[in-house]
């Protein structure tokens, strides 16, 4: 990690994914109206493969996960991940307040997670962008379920390549619903996100100068 | 008095939650659905729709364009923006074509904001 990021930018880096992923927190509370805690993020750079093992995915049955391609001056994909059986309950959820119309659930549950994607990614996203000074374009959210190896593999062209891996786990405090939210970069895609976290870093030092 | 609303969303369960909460505060009202740009402005050259909510990232035409072209088409008509992709750039945007804007999710509260908002 040294050799691509400086430790500030590094702990900038951090600190931005904390405050977008801390939008997609307030969002997620908001749709459920319960408190969300979020895990201190984590960066990882290393191959998709290694991946699985590294994070832990590894205990999971399968996955569920709704994944959204971001382009700007760095591209990337959003990932939302949930293991096992928990996005399912997630969308129990989100539909409950629709009463007797939630009665079509088996057909709803996927167009509902993909929302919920929609909704946390976005906020996240948006956050970033803002806070990166950036604008992003992204495509329509797509949901991908399978064991958690396979659903990352899927995504890259080159699984055996060095990907940077940024992750944060939130957890209902009374659900038991726990997921997680990642960010897949390529290396080509460093150096914008670099020339980001500066900017991010310029509008600080301007701040603490007046 | 009644209002004719159009709800524009690619989500069908979005979709139903703004109605269902509607519904609920203002039961005499009218709802049209579309779940894309392009049915969204075909049914507004139709019908004089009072309220318009639009989600933005939707397939083929983006919510933006679609309520620009909608308030060219129904003047008087209270479009608002009700989307997760809270950027700036993008609430600006809508807010210099003439737009309110909310941010998902889709809650009663959001719902209340949104009948605030427009006045209604």
């Amino acid at each position: 990690m040294i050799e691509l990021l400086t430790p500030l930018q590094h702990d900038a880096l951090c600190e931005i994914f904390n405050i977008s992923v801390g939008q997609s927190a307030a969002a997620m509370s908001g749709l459920v109206g319960e408190e969300v805690s979020l895990s201190v993020p984590a960066m990882r750079f290393c191959a998709l493969t290694e991946l699985n093992e590294r994070v832990g995915m590894n205990h999971w049955r399968r996955v569920d996960a709704v994944v959204q391609q971001f382009s700007g001056t760095f591209d990337g994909e959003a990932l939302l991940m949930f293991p096992d059986d928990d996005g399912v309950e997630l969308a129990r959820m989100m539909m409950g307040s629709l009463g007797d119309a939630s009665n079509d659930f088996e057909q709803l549950v996927n167009d509902a997670l993909g929302e919920i994607g929609n909704i946390l990614l976005n906020a996240c996203l948006s956050a970033l962008a803002d806070l990166m000074g950036e604008e992003f374009e992204y495509s329509l959210p797509n949901l991908c379920s399978g064991r958690a190896r396979d659903v990352l593999e899927q995504r890259s062209p080159d699984p055996q390549g060095p990907v940077l891996f940024l992750h944060i786990q939130f957890q209902l405090e009374t659900q038991r619903i726990e997921g997680y939210l990642a960010f897949l970069m390529s290396l080509p895609s460093l150096d914008g996100l670099r020339l980001g976290v500066d900017r991010f870093l310029g509008h600080l030092g301007a701040s603490m100068n007046h | 008095m009644s209002k004719q609303v159009l709800i524009v969303d690619d989500s069908r369960v979005s979709r139903m939650l703004v109605r269902a909460f509607l519904e609920e505060k203002r039961s005499d009202w009218q709802f049209s659905e579309a779940s894309n740009g392009q049915e969204a402005i075909d049914l507004a050259e139709r019908e004089p729709f009072d309220l318009v909510t639009l989600d933005v990232n939707m397939p083929g035409m983006s919510g933006l364009a679609a309520g620009e072209r909608i308030l060219q088409i129904r003047p008087t008509a209270r479009v608002v923006v009700l989307t997760a992709n809270v950027q700036s750039t993008v609430r600006q945007r809508a807010e210099a074509l003439g737009m309110r804007f909310l941010q998902k999710p889709i809650t009663e509260a959001t719902v209340a904001r949104l009948l605030d908002l427009v006045g209604f």
